[in-house]
C-alpha cells in the first residue's frame, strides 16, 4: 500500500550504463604514458617526470597537491636515482626498486591502466618502467586537510573535544585510540562509479551481527550512484526502505560516542571526505542520548532525559494543540486563561491556523537564512527577525503575543533533540493543520498514524522503537532513566538483545 | 495463513485488552433502561467470570497451539477458504460496530455542529495505512496504545476522586434479575475478542495460555473498577447519558485543567483506530487466504472503500444503525463465530484424526 512513497531504492538506474572493462598496461612505456595522457588530458595538476635509469626510460607519474613533496623526493625519486648497482633492467629492475631501493614506503601493485589511475588520483607516485606490463605504487599521500578539532554538531560539556574530519584515515585512527583490540575491523569499499569514494566500514566482529555487517556492505557496494560526496548520499541506500518520518540510521561526529555505538553491536559508516559517521542499526531513544549522558550524575541524566522527552513532544505538538485548543477545546483551559487568549486573539485579523502557519514559515525562513549566512551576518538575520516578527508584529497587531509565545517554545524545544530537526519541523506544519481542522481528536488520530510508523519501522531486525516496544526491561536501565555506572556496567548493552 | 510475522502473545494481549475495554466505555446505557446503575457492575465482573465457559474452545486452541485455518487446512482447503470468507465477514461486521459506536459518538460529542463524514473516512483510510504496515507495527502499537489508556484513565480516576461516592449506588438486583441477566448476556455476547485470538494463533509466540488468562483477568477487573467509579460518581445519571463515560470525563478536574474529557475522548480514539486496524489486517489476512491472487494491500485499499461506504450509508439510516447495535443479532454472531463453528472444527478434526489412525 502506498507504494508511492516507498524509497524504491533498487529501480535507481545506473547513470553511467554498465563498468567499461579494465584494459591490462602495456610493455611499451610511452604507449602508458600516452594513454594516461589521453585520459587525463590538459589537467596541469599531473606531473609526469619521465628519466633513463641504466639505460632504461621510466616515469613518475603523481598528481600534484595530493603527496607529501618531501616524502617524494627524499623516499622515492632520490634513492631510485641514486641507486648505483641495478642488476638486471625492465621487470627484474623495477622488481629490485621495490624490495631494496624504496621498501620503507607502503607499496601497491598496479596491472590495469584503470588501477594506475586510480592510484594516481588517490595521491600515490606510481613508477612505470619500459617494457613493464605492470607499475608500483609509492604510497606517499599528503593532501591538504583540517585538523582534528572540537566537534561542532555534538557539541559536550565534560566530553572529548575531539570531532571526526574529512580524513577517513584520521577518522579510523580516532577510533583506534580509543578501542585497542583486534576485533575492531575496519573495511574499506569503493563505491561511486565516478568518484571513486572510499568508505569505511568499521565494526567490532565479536559484537555486531554478521548478518548485518554483511548486509551493510553489500547496500554500499550495490548503491548505483555516479559520485557519493557525502554520507547523505548512501543514507537512502542504507535506510528502512519504507518510508518513514524518522531514520533508521545516526550520524555523529564524535569518535567517542562512535565507539560506544560500536561498543553496543552497531556498524560504522565513514565515508571519505564527511566528517560524520553513519550509525546502523539506530533507536528512536538513541536521538536523546548524549555522551555527556555519561559523564554526568545520573539523577541529573535522568532529569535532562525526560526534559528531552518533553522538549520533543512540545516541538511536534505544542503548535497543533494550540490551534485546537483556540479553535475548538477552549473548555479545558481555566476560564481566565481562555479570557486572556480570546481578548489577544480577537485583535488580530487572521484566524489562528493561518497565524500560526504563518509566522512558523517565517521562524523557518529565517533560520534557514542564518544558517547559510557568515556568523556575524547571521546573528544578524535573527535578531531583525526576532524583532521584527516578534516585537512589530504583536504591536501591529498582526500577530497575538501569545502565539508567539508558542512559536518561540516550539523552536527553542525542536533545538534540544537537534538530530530529531528534520521530522519535527515537518510534523509541526502537519500537526498545525491537521489541529486547526481536526481539533484534539485529529492531533491524536495523526500522532497513533506516527506511531504506527515508528513501531513499522525495523533496520536491520530491530525494531526503531525498542526497547519500548517490543518491550525490554534490561535496556531500560539507560532510556527514559540512566542507572549509574555500577550496574550498567554489570551486563553488556547489545543491539541484538533488542530483535524480537 | 501466512505464518510469517510474529508478535509475542503479551503484544496479542495489549491489542485485545484495548479492543475490549474500548467496547465497555463505549456502552449506551440508554439502550437498557430500567436497569440500576449497580447491576452494570455486577453484570460486567460476572459475565466476565461467565464468558470463560464460553472460551472453551479458544483454550482448546491454544492448548493445541493450532489457529482456526490451520485445523481447517488439515481437513480440506476449501475448507479454509470459505471458513476464511465468512471469518472476514464477520470481522467486517463487527468493525462496522466498532466505527457505528464512533461515529455516533464524533458526531453527538466531538463535532455536533458538523458533518462527521470527513473525520470517519480519513479515520478509516489512516487505520488501513496502520494495517498495511503488518501485524508486527500493529503489535508493538497496541502495546503503547495500552500504556497510554491505562495512564489516561488514572489520571481521569484520579481527579475523579472527591466526587466518588458509595451513596450513588443503588441497590443490587433492584430491578429483579431479569434485567441483570440481560446485562450478563450482553457482557458476554460483546467479548468477540476469543474469536480473532483464535484466527491469529499461528502469528504469535510465547506463552499465550498465560497471556490469555491474564487478559481475562484485566478486562474484568479493569472494566468493574471503570465502572465501579462511574456509577459512584454519576450515579443513576449516568443511565441517562449516551455515553456516560465522556459525561464523567467532563467532571473531572486535575490542577489547571478545567475538564479531562479531551483526554479521555482522544484515548478512545486512539484505542478505536488500533482496533480497526487489527481487524482490517485480519480480514485483509483472511481474504487474502481464499483470494491468493491478490495482494494484501489491494485488499485493504478495497476495505477502505466498503467501510466507508457502509459507515457514511449507515450514519443515514436508524434501522441499519439499530441492527447493527442488535443484542439478538450479536448473540447469534457470537454464539456461531466464538463458539459453535471454532467447536465444530474442533470434533471435525478429532473424528478425522481418529479415523486416520484406525
Amino acid at each position: 500500500m502506498f507504494d508511492f512513497i516507498k524509497n524504491d531504492i533498487d529501480n535507481i538506474t545506473d547513470p553511467l550504463g554498465e563498468e567499461e572493462p579494465k584494459l591490462p598496461l602495456f610493455d611499451s612505456l610511452q604507449m602508458n604514458i600516452s594513454y594516461l595522457k589521453m585520459q587525463f588530458g590538459e589537467s596541469f595538476d599531473i606531473l609526469y617526470k619521465q628519466i633513463k635509469l641504466d639505460g632504461t626510460d621510466i616515469c613518475f607519474v603523481m598528481a600534484d597537491g595530493m603527496c607529501e613533496n618531501i616524502l617524494v623526493v627524499e623516499q622515492v625519486v632520490k634513492p631510485i636515482v641514486n641507486e648505483k648497482n641495478f642488476p638486471l633492467k625492465n621487470e627484474k629492475m623495477l622488481e629490485y626498486i621495490s624490495k631494496n631501493v624504496v621498501a620503507g614506503i607502503d607499496q601497491t601493485k598496479a596491472e590495469t591502466l584503470q588501477d594506475a589511475m586510480a592510484n594516481v588520483l588517490s595521491g600515490l607516485v606510481v613508477l612505470f618502467v619500459d617494457g613493464v606490463n605492470y607499475c608500483e605504487c609509492f604510497g606517499v599521500q599528503g593532501f591538504p586537510k583540517r585538523s582534528i578539532e572540537d566537534a561542532i554538531s555534538d557539541k559536550e560539556e565534560k566530553g572529548a573535544h575531539e570531532g571526526f574530519t574529512e580524513s577517513f584515515k584520521d577518522n579510523v585512527a580516532l577510533l583506534r585510540r580509543r578501542i585497542r583490540t583486534p576485533v575492531l575491523k575496519c573495511e574499506i569499499i569503493e563505491t561511486g562509479r565516478t568518484s571513486k569514494t572510499r568508505v569505511c566500514v568499521c565494526y567490532m566482529s565479536d559484537r555486531a551481527k554478521r548478518e548485518t555487517v554483511d548486509d551493510i556492505k553489500s547496500k554500499i557496494k550495490n548503491a548505483k550512484l555516479d559520485t557519493v560526496l557525502g554520507s547523505g548520499y548512501l543514507r537512502p541506500f542504507l535506510d528502512s526502505k519504507r518510508f518513514s518520518f524518522f531514520s533508521a540510521l545516526g550520524t555523529t561526529e564524535r569518535p567517542d560516542v562512535a565507539c560506544a555505538e560500536m561498543a553496543e553491536g552497531r556498524v560504522l559508516i565513514i565515508v571519505d571526505g564527511t566528517p560524520f559517521a553513519l550509525i546502523a542499526p539506530y533507536l528512536f531513544s538513541e536521538n536523546f542520548q548524549t555522551m555527556d549522558d555519561y559523564n554526568f550524575r545520573p539523577f541529573y541524566t535522568t532529569l535532562i532525559r525526560v526534559l528531552k522527552f518533553a522538549s520533543f513532544f512540545i516541538a511536534v505538538f505544542l503548535p497543533g494543540l494550540y490551534i485546537a485548543i483556540c479553535t475548538f477545546h477552549q473548555e479545558i483551559v481555566p476560564v481566565s486563561m481562555i479570557y486572556d487568549l480570546a481578548i489577544q486573539e480577537s485583535i488580530t485579523p487572521f484566524p489562528v491556523m493561518l497565524e500560526t502557519i504563518f509566522i512558523h514559515f517565517v521562524y523557518e525562513i529565517v533560520r534557514e537564512a542564518g544558517l547559510r549566512m557568515p556568523k556575524s551576518v547571521g546573528q544578524t538575520v535573527g535578531i531583525v527577525g526576532a524583532l521584527v516578527i516578534g516585537d512589530a508584529a504583536v504591536t501591529a497587531g498582526l500577530v497575538a503575543a501569545p502565539m508567539l509565545i508558542v512559536v518561540a517554545l516550539s523552536a527553542i524545544t525542536s533545538f534540544v533533540v537537534p538530530h530529531l530537526y528534520q521530522p519535527v519541523a515537518f510534523l509541526r506544519f502537519v500537526f498545525m493543520v491537521i489541529g486547526g481542522t481536526f481539533g484534539i481528536y485529529g492531533i491524536v488520530i495523526g500522532a497513533t498514524v506516527l506511531l504506527v510508523n515508528i513501531c513499522a519501522a525495523n533496520p536491520y531486525g530491530v525494531p526503531l522503537l525498542s526497547p519500548l516496544a517490543p518491550f525490554s526491561p534490561g535496556a531500560m536501565r539507560d532510556n527514559f532513566i540512566r542507572t549509574t555506572w555500577l550496574r550498567l556496567g554489570k551486563r553488556e548493552l547489545k543491539i541484538d538483545k533488542m530483535e524480537k | 495463513m501466512n505464518t510469517k510475522s510474529q508478535i509475542s502473545s503479551w503484544q496479542l494481549f495489549s491489542l485485545l485488552l484495548v479492543s475490549r475495554l474500548l467496547t465497555t466505555i463505549t456502552f449506551m446505557p440508554v439502550l437498557n433502561l430500567n436497569i440500576g446503575n449497580t447491576d452494570y457492575i455486577v453484570s460486567t465482573a460476572l459475565g466476565g467470570v461467565l464468558s470463560i465457559l464460553f472460551f472453551i474452545p479458544a483454550f482448546i486452541y491454544i492448548k493445541k497451539n493450532r489457529g482456526i485455518t490451520e485445523i481447517t487446512d488439515s481437513i480440506s482447503k476449501k475448507v479454509t477458504k470459505a471458513i476464511a470468507v465468512i471469518y472476514a465477514l464477520f470481522f467486517l461486521m463487527y468493525i462496522f460496530s466498532t466505527l457505528t459506536r464512533i461515529n455516533l459518538f464524533v458526531s453527538a460529542v466531538v463535532f455536533p455542529q458538523r458533518s462527521t463524514a470527513v473525520f470517519m473516512v480519513l479515520s478509516i483510510a489512516a487505520a488501513c495505512y496502520a494495517a498495511s504496515h503488518g501485524l508486527e507495527a500493529l503489535g508493538r502499537t497496541g502495546s503503547v496504545t495500552l500504556l497510554f489508556f491505562i495512564l489516561s484513565f488514572i489520571v481521569i480516576l484520579f481527579s475523579l476522586r472527591e466526587r466518588f461516592d458509595f451513596n450513588n449506588l443503588s441497590p443490587a438486583l433492584y430491578d429483579g434479575i431479569k434485567p441483570l441477566g440481560v446485562l450478563i448476556w450482553g457482557t458476554i455476547m460483546s467479548t468477540v475478542e476469543p474469536a480473532a485470538l483464535m484466527i491469529i494463533l499461528p502469528k504469535v509466540s510465547g506463552r499465550l495460555m498465560k497471556s490469555f488468562v491474564v487478559w481475562i483477568i484485566c478486562f474484568i477487573s479493569v472494566a468493574s473498577l471503570i465502572f465501579l467509579f462511574l456509577m459512584s460518581t454519576l450515579g443513576e445519571a449516568a443511565l441517562l447519558q449516551l455515553f456516560p463515560f465522556h459525561s464523567m470525563a467532563v467532571l473531572s478536574q486535575f490542577g489547571v485543567f478545567e475538564r479531562m474529557d479531551a483526554l479521555l475522548i482522544g484515548t478512545w480514539i486512539m484505542s478505536a483506530f488500533v482496533k480497526s486496524s487489527f481487524l482490517i489486517l485480519i480480514i485483509a489476512d483472511l481474504l487474502s487466504e481464499s483470494i491468493k491472487k491478490v495482494k494484501r494491500s489491494t485488499l485493504i485499499v478495497f476495505m477502505f472503500l466498503i467501510i466507508s461506504a457502509v459507515i457514511l450509508i449507515e450514519s443515514k439510516s436508524l434501522m441499519l444503525f439499530k441492527a447493527n447495535l442488535s443484542l439478538i443479532l450479536n448473540s447469534v454472531l457470537f454464539l456461531l463465530f466464538v463458539v459453535a463453528i471454532p467447536a465444530a472444527l474442533l470434533i471435525i478434526d478429532r473424528f478425522r484424526n481418529r479415523g486416520e489412525k484406525e
